[in-house]
C-alpha cells in the first residue's frame, strides 16, 4: 500500500490503516510513488485528487502502462462536490478503464478500510494470476532450453563418433561439456583399469601442466562416482581431493559424472564453480547423459586403436617368424653348400665336415619344424579353435633338464640352474607343447636379462606339478602386467629394443589352460620375473 | 686401417680378419665354413660386447654384421666397431627380414645381403669390403 501526497491527511491516514492490520507507507512526493509503484513497491494507490497537472500526468503514465496481468486499484479522496469526471487526469484514467475508486470527504474510517481492503483483495488476485503467468513462462523457457540443451547433446554426440584420434576426442569432450553446461572449468579423467588412478587427459580452466597429473582412485570423489555409477556434486571440496584451478584460486563447487558402460569403469567428468553452487537437475541429467554418449565414443576409439594394434603386431609378427625361418634356412642352405665345395675341391667329403653338417641341418629343420607347428597353433588359436593335444606319460625334469642344456649351450653369459626338487616327476601331458612353453619361457629369460642366473624349478605340490623360471632380468613395468598373455603384447620398456613376435606368452599361457592348468607371472621392472606353471597331475590319457 | 691384399682364396698370415657377428651358433658356423674355405680368416662373435673385445685385440678388415642381434642393435654394434676400428670400417649387413637397404643405410654398410644367401655371393661381397678399405 502506497500513499501519494495526501498532505497532513497522509499522517492520519497511516494510522487509520495501521490500526486496521493494512500496512502503509507515506511517500514523500509524487517521484517517490511513482517509483515505487513502478517497481511493484505498493498494491494499491491512496491519494488525492488535488495534483499538479504535471505531478498527475506521471502518476497516469505509470497507471497506464501496467504489465497485463496488473491493474494497481487506485483509490482516490476528493472535495466534496468535486466530481471526478472534472478532474482532468481522474477523468483520463476513468477513461482507460483504469481501477479507481472515488471516495468524496468526509470519508467515514470504515468506508475507508473497507475500501481498501476491497482493493487489497483485487489486488491479491492479480498477484495469483500474475504468479501463473511466470509459472507458464518459467515452464516454455525451461522447456525450449531442454530442447535447445537435447538438440545440442546430439549434436556433439554425432560429433563425438566423428573422431577416430584419442587426443583430438578428449579435447572435444570437455570443450563439449563447457558449451553444455555453460562452465568454464572441465576436467576429464580416465582409468586404464579399474583399480587404477585416474588419470587426467584433458581440462579446461584448470592450471597448466594438469593434464598427466592423477587423481586417487579411492579418495576422490570421481571414485566414489564411479563407484556408485551416478553423478554426485559438493561444495567447498569437503574431503574430497581437486586439482588445482588456474591462478591457484580454491574449488567452491565439484560435479562429477562418471563415464561407465554396462561392464566396464571408463574414467569420470568432472564440472567445477568457483562459488558454492546447487546443481540444477537438467544439469544432473544433461551431464550424465553426455557421459554415456563419452563411454560408447570411448569404447569405439578404444576398439578401434586395439585393432589397428593387433594388425601392426601381426605384421611384425609375421616379419618377425619370416625371420626366424630364414636364419634355419641359411644354416641349410650354407650347410650344403659346403659339402658340394668340398667334394668338387676334394673330390671326397671328409667325415668331421659330414658330422657337423648333418647335425646343423637334422637340428635347423628341428627348428624349422618346431616354428611352424607354433605358427600353426598360432593360426588355430587365432581362429577361436582350441589345440588339440596330444597327451602322453611325459617326465617334467627329464624334460627341463633337455631345454636347460640346450639353452645352456647357447648362452655363455647366463647361468641357467635345474633346480628339481624330486628326481622324475611323470604327467599325462603333450610334450611337445610343454617343450614349446619351457622353450618360450627361457627364450624370454635369456632375451630378457643381460646376464646372471636364470634358475628352472621343478617340484611337485600337492596334486599338481609345478614348473618355474626365474629370472634377474629387465623385469615387466607394472601398467604392463595386465597385459602379459595378451596376444603380440609386448612391454614398453622392450619396444623397439628387442626382438620377439610376442605371441610367445599368449601362446603358452593358452597350451596351459588347455592342460587345465595355470600359469603366472610376477615381475618387477629392474629386478625380474617369475613365472609359475602348474600342471595336473592326473593320469587321464585320453586327448581333449 | 693399412692396405690390404686379399687374394682368390689364397692364404696370407699378415692380412686383416673377417669378424662374423651373428647371434646364430649355426649361422656363424656356415658363414664360417663359406669364408674360411674362401682363404679368408675368420673371428666370430655372438653379441656386440663380444664384437668389441674380438675387434679390440684384433681389427678386422671386414664386418659381416646380423642386424637383428639380441640386446643391442646392429646400428650400434656398426657404431661401437667403427669407434674402435675407425670410420671406414667396411661393414656387410646380412639380415632375415625385409627393411636390409633401411638397415644397411643406417648402419653406414657398403653393402647387404638376405638370408638365406649364396655363399659365393657372400664371398663376393666380402671381397668388395676389402677391395673398398
Amino acid at each position: 500500500m502506497i500513499l501519494a501526497p495526501l498532505g497532513r491527511d497522509g499522517a492520519l491516514a497511516e494510522q487509520i490503516l495501521c490500526r486496521a492490520g493494512i500496512h502503509a507507507s507515506v511517500c514523500a512526493g509524487v517521484t517517490e510513488a511513482c517509483d515505487g509503484l513502478g517497481g511493484g513497491a505498493g498494491a494499491v494507490l491512496l491519494t488525492q485528487e488535488a495534483f499538479s497537472l504535471e505531478t498527475a500526468g506521471r502518476v497516469v503514465d505509470v497507471l497506464l502502462d501496467q504489465p497485463t496481468w496488473s491493474d494497481i486499484p487506485v483509490v482516490v479522496l476528493v472535495g466534496a462536490g468535486v466530481l471526478p469526471q472534472r478532474v482532468p487526469y481522474l477523468r483520463t484514467l476513468l477513461d482507460a478503464g483504469a481501477n479507481v475508486t472515488v471516495l468524496e470527504r468526509p470519508v467515514p474510517t470504515t468506508t475507508l478500510v473497507s475500501t481498501l481492503q476491497a482493493a487489497l483483495r483485487a489486488r491479491l488476485r492479480q498477484y495469483q494470476v500474475r504468479d501463473q503467468f511466470d509459472a507458464i513462462a518459467r515452464a516454455e523457457a525451461d522447456e525450449r532450453r531442454a530442447l535447445d540443451r537435447a538438440r545440442h547433446l546430439q549434436e556433439l554426440t554425432v560429433q563425438l563418433g566423428l573422431n577416430l584420434d584419442t587426443s583430438v576426442l578428449f579435447a572435444k569432450i570437455v570443450d563439449a561439456v563447457v558449451v553444455l553446461l555453460d562452465v568454464t572449468i572441465v576436467g576429464l579423467y580416465l582409468l586404464e583399469r579399474p583399480d587404477a588412478d585416474f588419470e587426467s587427459v584433458a581440462s579446461r580452466g584448470l592450471a597448466p601442466g594438469q593434464v598427466g597429473t592423477r587423481l586417487p582412485r579411492r579418495s576422490s570423489l570421481a571414485g566414489r562416482a564411479v563407484d556408485q555409477r551416478r553423478f554426485l556434486a559438493v561444495n567447498n571440496g569437503d574431503g574430497v581431493v581437486l586439482p588445482r584451478l588456474l591462478g591457484d584460486s580454491p574449488v567452491g563447487a565439484v560435479a562429477v559424472a562418471p563415464i561407465l558402460t554396462e561392464d566396464h569403469q571408463l574414467g569420470a567428468i568432472e564440472v567445477y564453480s568457483r562459488s558454492p553452487r546447487d546443481w540444477e537437475s537438467d544439469d544432473v541429467e544433461l551431464l550424465t547423459a553426455f557421459a554415456a554418449a563419452v563411454a560408447v565414443a570411448l569404447t569405439n576409439v578404444r576398439h578401434l586403436e586395439r585393432e589397428q594394434q593387433e594388425i601392426e603386431a601381426r605384421d611384425d609378427f609375421l616379419a618377425a617368424a619370416s625371420h626366424d625361418l630364414k636364419n634355419p634356412l641359411t644354416v641349410i642352405r650354407g650347410s650344403i653348400q659346403m659339402l658340394e665345395r668340398t667334394r668338387a675341391r676334394t673330390g671326397d667329403l671328409p667325415r668331421e665336415r659330414l658330422d657337423m653338417s648333418i647335425r646343423t641341418i637334422s637340428g635347423s629343420a628341428a627348428r624349422m619344424t618346431a616354428l611352424i607347428d607354433e605358427l600353426l597353433d598360432v593360426a588355430r588359436l587365432r581362429m577361436g579353435n582350441s589345440l588339440v593335444l596330444e597327451k602322453s606319460p611325459t617326465d617334467l625334469v627329464a624334460l627341463a633338464g633337455r631345454l636347460v642344456a640346450i639353452h645352456q649351450s647357447a648362452s655363455e653369459k647366463h647361468a641357467i640352474v635345474l633346480d628339481a626338487s624330486v628326481p622324475q616327476l611323470v604327467g599325462v601331458w603333450d610334450e611337445r607343447r610343454l617343450e614349446r612353453v619351457l622353450d618360450n619361457l627361457l627364450s624370454n629369460a635369456i632375451k630378457y636379462s643381460p646376464g646372471g642366473e636364470i634358475r628352472v624349478g621343478v617340484g611337485r605340490d600337492g596334486e599338481s606339478a609345478v614348473l618355474s623360471v626365474q629370472d634377474r632380468g629387465i623385469g615387466i613395468p607394472e601398467a604392463d602386467l595386465p597385459h602379459v598373455f595378451d596376444r603380440f603384447r609386448r612391454g614398453a620398456n622392450v619396444l623397439g629394443r628387442i626382438d620377439g613376435t610376442g605371441i610367445g606368452l599368449a601362446a603358452a599361457a593358452q597350451i596351459i589352460r588347455e592342460h587345465t592348468g595355470s600359469i603366472d607371472l610376477h615381475s618387477r621392472e629392474g629386478e625380474g620375473t617369475l613365472v609359475t606353471v602348474r600342471l595336473p597331475l592326473s593320469t587321464d590319457l585320453e586327448s581333449r | 686401417m693399412g692396405p690390404t691384399n686379399v687374394s682368390n682364396g689364397v692364404n696370407e698370415s699378415n692380412r686383416l680378419p673377417v669378424l662374423v657377428v651373428d647371434d646364430d651358433a649355426d649361422v656363424r658356423q656356415v658363414l664360417c665354413w663359406a669364408l674360411e674355405d674362401a682363404g679368408f680368416d675368420v673371428l666370430t662373435a655372438p653379441d656386440g660386447p663380444t664384437a668389441f673385445a674380438q675387434a679390440e685385440l684384433r681389427p678386422p678388415g671386414v664386418v659381416v654384421l646380423d642386424h637383428g642381434l639380441p640386446s643391442t642393435d646392429g646400428t650400434h654394434v656398426a657404431v661401437g666397431l667403427r669407434r674402435i676400428c675407425g670410420e671406414h670400417l667396411p661393414i656387410l649387413i646380412v639380415t632375415a627380414d625385409g627393411r636390409a637397404a633401411e638397415k644397411a643405410q643406417r648402419a653406414g654398410a657398403y653393402a647387404f645381403l638376405h638370408k638365406p644367401f649364396d655363399d659365393a655371393v657372400l664371398v663376393a661381397a666380402v671381397r668388395r669390403g676389402f677391395a673398398t678399405s
